[in-house]
């Protein structure tokens, strides 16, 4: 029995200590990182992220709105402001 | 080893498996075949052998929206042909606050172990919509001259796929074909991952041409390169894309100063039969896409692809351990990239950081830009300002830092190959030289982390233009008025529905008439890129023809004496440019563009005014990088563009033996505008379309703007058309005795709603809405909305009055809504004829049982029932929930609130105001 109970001890701390040594050779890479894998959906949305409908415009000073890709230029009340394309 | 711990071990390792939690991982067999179903060209066919299913069920995955990976005709068996249920699916992943639909098959368990899997793949998505236009690009193509796809394109995998090892691809095309894919081969069958690894991405993320290929070779040190061209991409084209992209991977191979893997295999396809490019995707073994002709924006997305092979992708890749250091990866592939593609050849060096230079100078006035890169990757959001045009230029200035600060024995390039020449990077700011004391420290706090914005005005800035010439002229003896319109995009006038209803040729027509009383003789002049912008309208089609042959005859209406030959006008090709001027009366100038060694127009004009001869000279700069589009450059490789400087040091002496003044109208940059005037001394002044560059607005560093501003460099005047089709510009010029300019009044003329229209013009507009509109060519120019849902687009649509006869109070609460009043608006404006209004604001217009031009307008006009709901012919004759849509998603009310239409519509915000709870106040 005491056999036993040594042996079971010894296979848990293998066990443990495996289980250490994997958590160690892990890559320790945060979730929001440049390295995302091509199967993710961050991999898959950058695929299709031309963004859709976006005027593709900018604010030109005080002329109003100009060409300028992945922009949005709203013209309101004299003033003009440019945002992002989603 | 102790027997004790012999046993333990012996315990240990048939328990492995199970303490990971998992078994084997299936292996997954493809074959790839040309669907062989009648009317189907465009489908491949897949087979997918499976092996070690689990016997509780398995999900397959894919691994791109189902707008594009169109999987049809699934089905499943097992080994014996027994058929297994297999449920579509579709999986919701969320990316930058946009849902992506990601499809997924369901195989119910018990399974056998060994599964047979079919479906087939409809290729060559196109991206946009029918309604708003397409962009020119398109997911995969297969037709009967080659096919091209990516994996994550075609292919469905068990999932979770990381776990997956054993994956083969087997093709079987047509006779004489072959596939280039970035794969091992082990006899027939192509055997995805590197070095046991990795398996399931490089099956996803592989470029995958099919057809017959040309190929060619070199080395990178130890990386062997394979161009596979496809066989019909002509001999001429596959010799400069051949040299382009030699040149940028011989760059990018030399920044890095290492090897990737044994093999590179770039798959270089052709545009689609279609015109569209097709999009490709790259990763450590290889990438592929459109790429001939080869175009500077195609070798920049080469470049890019081929640096993510050492910075980003698996498995070649260097990872920057520190977080706060990961925008280098970002801007060290937007930078070189387009280094790469200066060093082709393609653009000029000094372009590089100019652009980038802009791109930064725009972004500091963006709502949220974070201005922090050390932040971009913990803090929510997309970034794309941030990455693409922040973290380049960063780089770029530290550059221009380092080299300054050492007298250019430092440099940005030195440092590259020790941050990515192994697979994890030291600390970036550890090996940074201290070019003065603290000078990582202060480089890192001020611009990095974003305290202090880049001072452009040292380094990066032109110097200002002056409000009088240097040296001054003599005592203003004439007067003449300039009037110059540019960067006009053929704009008829507004739709009539945005917020922003600025310009259009019938206010024009009114503006120019009262400048033409304060001078009867004033010129008017067009500066170039009068032609529809390809953005706007990739297709020529019939409507988009007519619509630019009546904004070219306008031209004429308003007495324009000439016009520049401008980017628009070459983006269709030459032939187009000519079909679309035979017969006009304004002349369009071209002095340095020529096709078979002759000039594509002619060269210069003299014209009179006050007793001044105006001699004009057309002069053109291409543009370049990420301001010329694809079409632009594919449609002038014919053309050959003399330099601009040169061909005005030629031209100028000859001309000023004819005229008083001499003036050069076209596109010429603000920093070529600075070289000629310091080169070119009969030129008295420039008008240009491209006014772009960052410039000192009074001389101090801090005040910095992202347009050249009007004025004098040295004695010579420059203007801009800066109000594009906005408005138009007028110069007022005081000569001297000697016909020098000595004194210039610029004038903006804004073309607002308060600007009528000239009643002319307008009866022109009204007259060919009305004609052309009519037409069945123009209608069928303008395709139905709902591209991707066939119910709206062939349903029978009965109208709103038959919904009120059971749904009152809501026909009630729609008839106080603006949908109701939809088609009125096309009334007060007339556009009730111009297709491309027409089909937003009436009911299921280009369908066979939908609205058409003409007809009683009670019935299907204005924005009804059916237009949310969907076709309501089933449900009137049969009222039941389930053959109505009730629930009306955003993209049904976005197909038409688009920015370009609709411009201050937000969703969240307006749609409480059309549902049927809702009574305006």
């Amino acid at each position: 029995m005491s056999m036993l109970i040594k042996y079971s001890a010894r296979f848990l701390a293998i066990v443990a200590v495996t289980a250490l040594v994997l958590a160690a050779l892990a890559p320790s890479v945060p979730a929001h990182n440049p390295y995302v894998s091509a199967l993710s959906s961050v991999s898959i949305g950058s695929t299709y992220a031309v963004p859709i409908n976006c005027p593709n415009n900018s604010c030109g000073g005080k002329k109003g709105c100009r060409a300028d890709h992945g922009f949005y230029c709203t013209l309101s009340g004299g003033t003009c402001q440019t945002s992002k394309c989603l | 080893m102790s027997p004790g711990n012999r046993l333990a071990i012996v315990l240990l390792v048939p328990a492995l498996p199970l303490l990971a939690g998992c078994q084997r991982p299936p292996a997954v067999a493809f074959t790839v075949a040309p669907a062989r179903a009648e009317g189907q060209p465009d489908r491949l066919a897949v087979t997918m052998r499976i092996q070690g299913a689990p016997s509780k069920g398995l999900e397959l995955r894919g691994f791109a929206t189902t707008g594009v990976l169109k999987i049809e005709d699934i089905s499943a068996a097992g080994a014996d042909g027994a058929p297994i249920a297999a449920a579509t699916t579709i999986e919701n992943a969320s990316f930058n606050n946009r849902t992506l639909d990601i499809p997924r098959i369901v195989l119910h368990g018990p399974l056998p172990p060994t599964l047979v899997v079919r479906y087939t793949v409809r290729t060559g998505t196109r991206e946009g919509d029918s309604h708003m236009g397409f962009t020119g690009r398109c997911h995969g193509y297969f037709g009967k001259e080659f096919g091209f796809t990516v994996g994550r394109d075609l292919f469905l995998l068990p999932d979770p796929a990381e776990r997956l090892r054993d994956l083969s691809v087997t093709f079987d095309l047509p006779q004489g074909w072959e596939a280039r894919a970035p794969w091992a081969k082990a006899g027939d069958a192509f055997r995805p991952g590197v070095g046991g690894t990795l398996a399931a991405e490089h099956l996803v993320s592989a470029a995958v041409g099919f057809g017959r290929f040309h190929e060619r070779s070199f080395d990178l040190g130890g990386t062997r390169c394979r161009l596979a061209f496809e066989a019909d991409i002509p001999a001429e084209q596959e010799e400069r894309a051949a040299k382009g992209l030699e040149a940028a991977a011989r760059y990018v191979h030399g920044l890095f100063g290492r090897d990737l893997g044994p093999e590179y295999l770039v798959v270089v396809a052709p545009k689609a039969p279609t015109g569209d490019e097709i999009a490709g995707e790259g990763w450590g073994t290889g990438q592929g896409g459109t790429l001939a002709p080869l175009t500077a924006d195609r070798l920049h997305t080469f470049a890019m692809s081929l640096i993510e092979a050492y910075v980003r992708h698996a498995p070649y890749r260097t990872e920057v351990a520190r977080p706060e250091e990961y925008w280098l990866v970002d801007g060290v592939k937007q930078l070189y990239s387009w280094r790469a593609v200066a060093a082709a050849g393609l653009i000029p060096e000094e372009e590089v950081t100019r652009s980038l230079a802009v791109g930064y100078l725009l972004s500091i006035g963006v709502l949220g830009v974070e201005p922090d890169l050390e932040k971009i990757y913990s803090s929510a959001g997309a970034h794309r300002i941030e990455t693409e045009a922040r973290a380049p230029f960063v780089l770029a200035h530290l550059d221009h830092e380092l080299r300054g600060g050492s007298g250019g024995k430092e440099t940005l390039d030195a440092l590259l190959p020790t941050v990515f020449g192994r697979s994890r990077a030291p600390s970036f700011w550890s090996i940074v030289p201290q070019v003065h004391p603290d000078f990582r420290a202060e480089f890192r706090t001020r611009y990095v982390q974003g305290r202090e914005i880049i001072p452009l005005g040292r380094a990066y800035t032109l110097a200002p233009t002056q409000p009088q010439p240097d040296p001054p002229a003599g005592p203003v003896t004439r007067r003449l008025t300039l009037l110059f319109t540019g960067d006009t995009q053929g704009y008829l006038e507004n739709c009539g529905c945005k917020v922003n209803q600025s310009g259009g040729v019938a206010r024009r027509s009114t503006a120019l008439a009262a400048l033409r009383k304060g001078d009867p003789q004033a010129l008017l002049l067009d500066v170039g890129s009068a032609f529809v912008r390809p953005e706007k309208q990739l297709e020529l089609d019939f409507l988009t023809r007519q619509e630019q042959a009546l904004y070219l005859g306008t031209l004429d209406m308003m007495r324009y004496q000439a016009a520049a030959v401008g980017t628009t006008e070459l983006t269709f090709g030459l032939d187009y440019f000519r079909e679309q001027t035979r017969g006009l009366s304004v002349p369009f100038l071209a002095a340095n563009i020529r096709n078979d060694g002759k000039p594509v127009a002619p060269a210069t004009l003299v014209l009179r005014s006050n007793g001044v001869r105006v001699g004009l000279i057309g002069v053109f700069e291409p543009p370049y990088g990420k301001t010329a589009t694809a079409l632009f450059e594919e449609n002038t490789q014919s053309l050959a563009f003399d330099d601009p400087i040169d061909t005005l040091k030629r031209v100028v002496p000859s001309l000023r033996t004819k005229a008083d003044l001499v003036v050069a109208i076209g596109r010429l940059t603000p920093y070529t505008i600075r070289t000629v005037a310091a080169s070119v001394p009969g030129l008295d002044a420039v008008i240009s379309s491209e006014y772009r560059a960052p410039a000192k607005i009074d001389g101090k560093e801090e005040h910095i703007h992202p347009e050249d501003q009007p004025g004098f460099v040295g004695r010579m005047l420059v203007a801009y058309s800066s109000l594009t089709n906005y408005g138009l510009s007028s110069v007022r010029l005081g000569l001297d005795a000697q016909g020098r300019i000595a004194s210039a009044e610029f004038g903006d003329h804004w073309l607002y709603e308060d600007t009528p229209d000239d009643p002319r013009v307008r009866e022109t507009l009204n007259r060919f809405y009305d004609r052309v509109g009519r037409l069945a060519a123009a209608q069928e120019a303008v395709p139905p909305l709902f591209a991707d849902d066939p119910a709206r687009r062939s349903g029978d649509y009965v109208g709103a009055a038959k919904c009120a006869e059971c749904h009152a109070a809501e026909m009630a609460q729609w008839r106080r809504t603006k949908h109701a009043s939809a088609y009125k608006t096309l009334l007060d404006r007339h556009r009730h004829f111009q297709p491309k209004c027409v089909v937003c604001h009436v009911v299921g217009f280009g369908t066979p049982h939908g609205y058409r031009l003409g007809m009683p307008e009670a019935l299907l006009a204005n924005v009804q029932c059916e237009v949310c709901h969907g076709p309501g012919a089933a449900h009137a004759s049969s009222p039941a929930k389930d053959n109505i849509r009730r629930e009306v998603p955003a993209k049904v009310c976005l197909e038409c609130h688009t920015p370009d239409h609709s411009d201050h519509f937000v969703y969240e915000e307006r749609l409480p105001k059309v549902k049927h709870d809702y009574f305006e106040q």
